[in-house]
């Protein structure tokens, strides 16, 4: 009796431990017209970028907006996603309030009528934003906003991996750029 | 009176050592294979699995400290990354924690009830499932609340999974009731 209450106290300290909430955020390759990745920059490789609720994957659909769905893979295939353990799951309070709310094509970071998809995610992961680089394959009228506050999904893994987030690959990144996050990370 | 459960089955016809070890092979394997059938549904965190099914025939017929045992090893082994958890999950999911802490003891108390008498008849064992799977859904649900807002908790966390814990105690209480009466040496039939 002595050894199964034992077995028990270890198996429920292992469940809670665990059941803590983590933050997950999933990673995308989104594949273009051509059949190749899509790349938001030069080096990227993610196209774009969601994160875990108690109801589901949130993310800015370019067409939908701001939703809840089950499954991303209608969208892309997750290469990789960042956990990170024991910070506090998105505030259903506030990520309720935002759905439905329509796609950001400008990449306005101060509007919340208005959301991106990195955006949505950094704001209920608490990663503060960069200024943008928007290299020469966006519009004239996006690039010039250059230095804005922005962020594209590849900023957000980075400073995931900063922050010490444990990665789930769900599978190989197809792109030759996936060899450099060894160096990304340092 | 004490009913005969599989591994006291086990122990009168096999040397003791042989009889733990399949009996623990057997009750591991009904574990892991029942948490591989999983249905995802739409608009919850939570999926229908068989595990509830595993767990309550697993009480049923190993009693309450074979029962408890198998799914703390079971839970154990899971959270430190087998992929045996329901869906081939490698990882615990914070949201339905609940459910896994309530099936442990929903493992020793139906266990316990099943050694009492409980197996000896389907009605008996059924509302021993019934026990089973209030544990577990209340378990499940309490800590739900954490994650999921107070006004779709029900639709998320309770609801869903009703009628398919009807069909699954169903299952296990009339496999279990007929197992039993085998143990005891009656007729099954």
């Amino acid at each position: 009796m002595k050894a199964l209450r034992r077995l028990t106290l270890i198996a429920l300290a292992l469940i809670g431990t665990q059941a803590r909430p983590a933050v997950e955020i999933a990673f995308v390759e989104v594949l273009g017209p051509d059949g190749r990745p899509l790349r938001l920059e030069g080096n990227d490789l993610f196209g774009h970028v969601a994160i875990r609720t108690p109801e589901g994957w949130l993310h800015a659909h370019p067409a939908r907006g701001v939703e809840i769905v089950e499954d991303l893979s209608p969208f892309g295939r997750v290469v990789v996603k960042a956990v990170l353990d024991h910070e506090a799951v998105p505030d259903p309070a506030v990520y309720r309030a935002w759905l439905g709310r329509p796609y950001d094509f400008d990449f306005v970071w101060e509007s919340e009528t208005r959301f991106y998809c990195s955006e949505l995610v950094a704001k209920l992961a608490r990663v503060p934003p960069l200024p943008m680089s928007l290299d020469d394959h966006w519009p004239v009228a996006l690039r010039a906003r250059r230095g804005e506050p922005g962020l594209s999904p590849d900023e957000i893994f980075r400073a995931l991996r900063r922050r010490g987030a444990r990665l789930d690959w769900e599978g190989p990144c197809r792109s030759i750029w996936a060899l450099t996050l060894p160096t990304r990370a340092s | 009176m004490t009913s005969i459960t599989l591994p006291l089955y086990l122990e009168r016809r096999l040397p003791r050592l042989q009889a733990q070890a399949l009996s623990f092979a057997a009750g591991f394997a009904l574990l892991v294979l029942s948490a591989r059938v999983a249905i995802p549904l739409p608009g919850t965190p939570v999926a229908i699995t068989g595990q509830t099914f595993g767990v309550q025939l697993l009480a049923l017929l190993w009693g309450s400290r074979p029962a408890a045992a198998l799914f703390a090893t079971y839970a154990i082994l899971g959270t430190i990354g087998l992929p045996i958890f329901a869906q081939g999950r490698t990882r615990l999911n914070p949201v339905t924690a609940g459910y896994l802490a309530g099936m442990l003891l929903a493992a020793w108390t139906v266990g316990k009830l099943a050694e009492r008498g409980a197996n000896r008849s389907f009605p008996r064992a059924f509302g021993a499932c019934l026990v089973g799977s209030a544990i577990v859904l209340g378990g499940g649900f309490a800590w739900l609340s954490r994650f999921v807002p107070a006004e779709s908790l029900l639709e998320k966390g309770l609801f869903p999974f009703l009628p398919g814990d009807f069909l699954k105690n169903t299952a296990a209480a009339w496999i279990a009731s007929r197992a039993a009466r085998r143990f005891e040496g009656g007729s099954s039939r």
